[in-house]
C-alpha cells in the first residue's frame, strides 16, 4: 500500500523527526534500495562509516533501522516511505536481501510466539483473590467519592471556581489509591473545566452526572445486565485481559482510519484512532497506551485503509476494540456504501445508544450530505433536510473544510454528541481526506 | 430544556438552601421522578442527583436538530480551469514544508504560466502566505481560482481578493494602495498617472506627495517636465528633492540643461595640429568657468571632493556634472559617434569615463552600454539592461578580474544567472559558507540554475575549517534546487 505524504508525516513522533524525514526522501542519500509485497528497504549514508540499514514492513507498517535514534518511527524510515510516495518510479520490485529477510521472518515468528504464549495456565483461585481484594478497596473509595459530590451539590457549584487544583487533585488521588483509575481520570477531566467560560454549569454538570452515574451504578451491579456490568467495570477503571479478548472471534473488515489524536497524559502517550468498517458500517476506538520512547505496536495514520480482524470490548455499546490481526489495504473502489443520512438519523441513533449506556463519551459518525454554512456569526454543519448542527469552537481547520468542499455538500466524518460536532475527515474526489 | 435549566439553577445555589420553584418534569419521566421522590430512605441530595441524571439522559436522548430553510446558497462557482498535476501538487505541498517563499513563487509563477489552479485543499496556506507577503497576491489570486475568490469573501483576512478598479483604488484607497496604483498605471498609461496626480495634487499631504512622486520615475519623459517644473517652489523639502531627483533624470530639464551650460564651457575636446602638421593632437580640456551659477550646489552637486578623494574639488564637480547629463550631449559637444566619445574620454580623460557609465545608466541610454563593457569599471545598472548571454559574460568576466561586490550585484538580477557564472560565484560562497548560508539560499534560489546540481558536489571550500560548513549549505542547496527542477519539471518548464 503506498501511504500519501501527509499519513507518512503523521506517523512522525515530532516536528524534528518530520522535517529530518523530509530531508530524507532524497535519492542521492539512499545507496541502495527495493520493494516487494512484504517490504520496503534502502541503505541509507550516514555519518557513520557503514550506511543504515532502513526496512519498513508494508504488510502491517512496522520499522526498523539499524542507525542508533531513540525515535520511532527514526528519520530514515520517515525519509525512505516519503522517497517512495514521491518517486515511486526509483524503487524496483527485487528478492529481500539477508538482512531484511531476517527481520520479517522474525516478526512472523514473534507473532506465533504470542499465540503460545497465551496458552500458559492461570492460577485462577489467586486471581480470584485478589480481584475480590480490589473491589472491596473500590467499593470503599466510591463511597467516599458519592459523599464528595453530595457535598458539591449541598454547597453549590458556583463556589468551585474558587477552589485550587488540589480540590480534585486530591480526590483523584484518591480514587487512584482505590484501584479506580477510571473515575481518576473522570475527576480530573471535571477539574479540567474552563471556569472561565460562559456557561460552564452546563458541561461541568454533565461531566458530573456522569461520575455519578458509574459510581452508583457500580453499588447496584448485581441488578443490571452482564454487558452494561462491563461499561461500568470499564469505566471504574477495570481492565479486560486483551489475550482473552482476542481469542474471541473478532469482526473483519476492511476498516478507515477516519482520524487520529494523541495526547501527554503524565509519563504516557495516549493515541486514540478511530476506525471505520466499510462492510460492516461499524465504528471503533484503538487506544494506543505508549510510555515515552517506547515503540507503539501499531502505526495507523489518518486515511490509511487495514483489511483487520477487531475485537470488541464486552459493551452494551460495542465501540473500543482492539486489533487481533491486520495488513494494510488498498484503496478500495466503493468506500462508503452505508452511512447516515443526516442529523435526524443521527439523533436517532445517539437516543439508541444513550439509552443503553448512559454515560458514554462521544463517538465519530460518517454522514452523507454535509456542508459547512455560517449562521449567526458561527459555523454549522447542514444536511440536506435543511437540519443544523454546530461545528465545536475548538474546530480549528475550518478553512481547509471549506476549500475541499466549496461549499458543496460532501460526506464527512464527524465526531460529537448531542448537537455540537468536529469535522475529523471529508471525502473529496472519491479520496478521503483528514482536516 | 426548561427541566434542566431548572437542574443548573438548583445547582449552582446548592440543595442545602431552599429549592427556587418546582422543576417542570416531562410526561415521559413524571412517573420515574414520582418514585424517587417517594423513597424515604434517600437523602435530600440523592433525590437531586438521581432526579438530575434521569433529566440529562432525557435531555440526551431528546436532541432534536435545528432546522433551516431559508439560509443563502453559498457556494464556490464550478472551476473555469483544469488543476494541476498531483505531481505539482505533491511538490508544493514539499515546498510549504520547507516554508521557502521563493520557492513558492517560482511554483506559482509556473502554475500561472500554465493556466492551471492549485489543489484546493492547500487554498488556505497558500491564502494565508500571501496575506503576510503581498507580493505573492497576484500569483496567489491567479492560482487560487474561483474557490480562492469564493474563501476570500467569507475571510475577510483574505480581502486583497477584491481588487477595485484602478481609478477607484486611486479615489479611495490607502495610501499604500494608491502608491501601487500609481505606479501601475504609470507603467501602462504615463500620462495618465500624471493626470491623476495633477488632479489630486493639491489634497495631498507633504509626505504622500513625496510619495506618489517617487512613481513617476517610472516611464518619466518631457511630457513630464511643464508640471514638475512647476512644482519646484513646493514648500516641503522632501517635496522639493524628489521633484529635482525627477527632473535630473530627465532630458531637456531645467536643471539637465543647467548642467549642459556649464560643462559646454568647461570640457572640451581640442584638436591641434602637431609635428608640422602631420598629426592631429586631440586632448580634452576639464576647466570649470571662472564663474558658475551657484544654484547648482543647491541641486545636489557637492562642491568638495573630500579629502581623500584623491581629485581635485574641480574634477569632483565635473564628474558629478558629467554622470548628470545625458551621454548624447557629447556626442554634439565632440561632434563625434558615441564610441568615439567613449575612447575620447578613455584616452583622454580616464577618470571621467565612469562618470559617462553613470551617465548611461541614469538616463537609460542602453545603446552605449556596449562601448563600455570592457572597461575596467563595474556597473551595477548594467546587468538589468543587458541580454541574458551578454550579462552573464560582464558579470562573469567582472568576477574573474576580482572586482567586488559583484556577486551582490547579480542578487539584483531579474533573470536566473547562467550556468558558468553560477559555477564560479558557487566556489566564492563555498569559500564564505557564513555569508552565503542557507537563509541566503533560501531567499535566492529563483537565480541559482539546476544545470549546476551535478557540478556543486565537485565544489569545496579552500580552506579546510570552512568545508564542514559549506557541506551542510551545499546540501540545503541541492535539496532546493531539486525542488526547482521538480517544480520546473511539474509543469513541462
Amino acid at each position: 500500500m503506498l501511504l500519501t505524504e501527509d499519513q507518512i508525516l503523521s506517523l512522525a513522533p515530532d516536528e524534528a523527526s518530520k522535517k529530518a524525514g523530509r530531508d530524507l526522501a532524497n535519492p542521492a542519500k539512499w545507496v541502495s534500495k527495493g520493494i516487494n509485497e512484504q517490504a520496503l528497504w534502502g541503505e541509507c549514508q550516514g555519518s557513520g562509516s557503514k550506511p543504515y540499514q532502513t526496512q519498513v514492513d508494508l504488510t502491517a507498517i512496522a520499522f526498523k533501522c539499524s542507525c542508533p535514534s531513540r525515535k520511532f518511527p527514526c528519520k530514515h524510515g520517515l525519509g525512505l516511505l516519503l522517497l517512495r510516495a514521491r518517486q515511486p518510479g526509483l524503487f524496483s520490485t527485487s528478492n529481500m536481501p539477508q538482512w531484511v529477510n531476517d527481520w520479517i521472518s522474525k516478526r512472523s515468528e514473534k507473532e506465533e510466539k504470542k499465540v503460545e504464549k497465551a496458552d500458559k495456565p492461570v492460577d485462577e483461585a489467586a486471581q480470584a483473590k485478589r480481584q475480590q481484594a480490589r473491589e472491596q478497596k473500590v467499593s470503599a473509595g466510591i463511597n467516599e467519592l458519592l459523599v464528595w459530590i453530595k457535598d458539591i451539590v449541598r454547597n453549590g457549584i458556583l463556589s468551585l471556581p474558587e477552589k485550587g487544583g488540589a480540590y480534585w487533585e486530591n480526590m483523584s488521588r484518591r480514587m487512584v489509591d482505590a484501584q479506580a483509575t477510571g473515575l481518576a481520570a473522570m475527576i480530573k477531566n471535571l477539574g479540567a473545566t474552563n471556569f472561565w467560560n460562559e456557561g460552564w454549569q452546563s458541561g461541568f454538570m454533565g461531566k458530573l452526572l456522569q461520575l455519578y452515574l458509574v459510581a452508583e451504578s457500580y453499588r447496584h451491579i448485581p441488578n443490571i445486565n452482564e454487558l452494561l456490568q462491563q461499561d461500568v467495570r470499564s469505566a471504574i477503571g477495570f481492565t479486560i485481559n486483551q489475550e482473552e479478548l482476542k481469542q474471541q472471534t473478532g469482526t473483519k473488515d476492511t476498516w478507515l482510519v477516519l482520524g487520529k489524536d494523541s495526547r501527554e497524559e503524565q509519563q504516557l502517550t495516549i493515541e486514540q484512532n478511530w476506525l471505520y468498517g466499510l462492510n460492516t458500517n461499524q465504528y471503533a476506538l484503538i487506544l494506543q497506551f505508549n510510555a515515552k520512547g517506547q515503540v507503539s505496536t501499531l502505526s495507523l495514520t489518518q486515511g490509511m485503509y487495514i483489511d483487520a480482524e477487531l475485537a470488541y470490548f464486552p459493551s452494551s455499546v460495542p465501540y473500543r476494540a482492539i486489533v487481533k490481526n491486520h495488513t494494510t489495504a488498498r484503496r478500495p473502489e466503493n468506500q462508503v456504501t452505508q452511512c447516515f443520512k443526516g442529523w435526524q438519523e443521527i439523533a436517532e441513533q445517539e437516543t439508541l445508544l444513550n439509552s443503553r449506556l448512559p454515560f458514554r463519551n462521544e463517538m465519530p459518525f460518517v454522514v452523507a450530505s454535509l456542508k459547512p454554512v455560517l449562521y449567526q456569526n458561527q459555523w454549522w454543519l447542514q444536511d440536506t433536510d435543511g437540519c443544523l448542527c454546530k461545528i465545536t469552537a475548538d474546530f480549528k481547520n475550518i478553512w481547509q473544510l471549506m476549500a475541499i468542499t466549496g461549499g458543496e455538500p460532501a460526506t464527512m466524518s464527524i465526531i460529537g454528541k448531542e448537537n455540537e460536532y468536529r469535522p475529523i475527515g471529508a471525502w473529496y474526489n472519491n479520496n478521503y481526506q483528514a482536516v | 430544556m426548561r427541566a434542566w435549566e431548572h437542574i443548573i439553577n438548583a445547582a449552582m445555589i446548592g440543595t442545602g438552601k431552599p429549592m427556587p420553584g418546582n422543576p417542570e418534569i416531562p410526561g415521559d419521566i413524571a412517573a420515574i421522578v414520582d418514585v424517587i421522590e417517594a423513597e424515604e430512605l434517600l437523602d435530600k441530595e440523592s433525590k437531586y442527583l438521581q432526579k438530575a441524571a434521569l433529566i440529562y439522559n432525557y435531555r440526551q436522548c431528546g436532541f432534536t436538530p435545528l432546522q433551516k430553510h431559508d439560509l443563502l446558497l453559498n457556494k464556490a462557482e464550478a472551476e473555469t480551469r483544469q488543476y494541476c498535476s498531483d505531481t505539482a501538487a505533491g511538490v508544493l505541498n514539499t515546498i510549504l514544508h520547507e516554508d521557502n517563499l521563493s520557492l513558492m513563487e517560482l511554483w506559482l509563477t509556473n502554475c500561472s504560466k500554465s493556466g492551471l489552479l492549485a489543489l484546493p485543499n492547500v487554498l488556505p496556506v497558500i491564502l494565508d502566505k500571501a496575506q503576510k507577503d503581498a507580493a505573492l497576491q497576484p500569483l496567489v489570486i491567479a492560482c487560487s481560482g474561483n474557490r480562492g475568490a469564493w474563501l476570500s469573501r467569507l475571510n475577510p483576512a483574505w480581502g486583497y481578493f477584491s481588487v477595485l478598479p484602478d481609478e477607484e483604488l486611486w479615489q479611495t484607497g490607502n495610501p499604500e494602495q494608491r502608491t501601487k496604483v500609481l505606479a501601475n498605471t504609470r507603467q501602462n498609461n504615463a500620462p495618465q498617472a500624471l493626470e491623476w496626480l495633477h488632479q489630486t495634487w493639491d489634497q495631498e499631504n507633504a509626505a504622500a506627495k513625496a510619495e506618489l512622486l517617487k512613481a513617476l520615475k517610472i516611464n518619466s519623459g518631457p511630457d513630464d517636465l511643464p508640471w514638475l517644473e512647476s512644482l519646484l517652489t513646493e514648500k516641503g523639502q522632501k517635496v522639493k528633492d524628489e521633484v529635482m531627483a525627477l527632473l535630473k533624470q530627465i532630458p531637456g530639464s531645467s536643471i539637465v540643461r543647467q548642467y549642459e551650460d556649464i560643462l559646454s564651457r568647461s570640457v572640451m575636446l581640442k584638436k591641434e595640429k602637431a609635428m608640422l602638421g602631420m598629426m592631429t593632437k586631440i586632448s580634452i580640456s576639464l576647466k570649470l568657468p571662472a564663474s558658475i551659477d551657484e544654484s547648482i550646489y543647491k541641486t545636489g552637486i557637492e562642491k568638495l571632493a573630500g579629502p581623500k578623494s584623491g581629485i581635485s574639488d574641480e574634477q569632483h564637480v565635473l564628474y558629478q556634472l558629467i554622470g548628470a547629463v545625458p551621454p548624447s550631449f557629447w556626442e554634439k559637444q565632440f561632434e563625434a559617434t558615441p564610441a568615439q566619445v567613449v575612447e575620447y574620454f578613455d584616452k583622454y580623460a580616464s577618470m571621467m569615463t565612469s562618470a559617462l557609465g553613470n551617465a548611461i545608466s541614469q538616463f537609460n541610454a542602453n545603446d552605449w552600454i556596449p562601448y563600455l563593457l570592457n572597461h575596467d569599471s563595474f556597473y551595477p545598472d548594467f546587468i538589468n539592461k543587458l541580454p541574458l548571454p551578454e550579462r552573464d559574460k560582464y558579470l562573469l568576466r567582472s568576477l574573474n578580474r576580482g572586482i567586488p561586490n559583484v556577486i551582490h550585484t547579480a542578487l539584483n538580477c531579474s533573470q536566473q544567472w547562467g550556468t558558468e557564472f553560477a559555477r564560479v560565484a558557487m566556489q566564492q560562497m563555498a569559500n564564505h559558507p557564513y555569508e552565503y548560508n542557507r537563509a541566503f539560499f533560501n531567499r535566492h534560489i529563483k537565480l541559482i540554475p539546476t544545470e549546476i546540481i551535478s557540478q556543486l558536489e565537485k565544489l569545496e571550500a579552500k580552506d579546510i575549517n570552512m568545508q564542514s560548513a559549506w557541506g551542510k549549505n551545499r546540501e540545503h542547496l541541492i535539496k532546493l534546487l531539486g525542488l526547482k527542477q521538480q517544480t520546473l519539471k511539474a509543469f513541462n518548464a
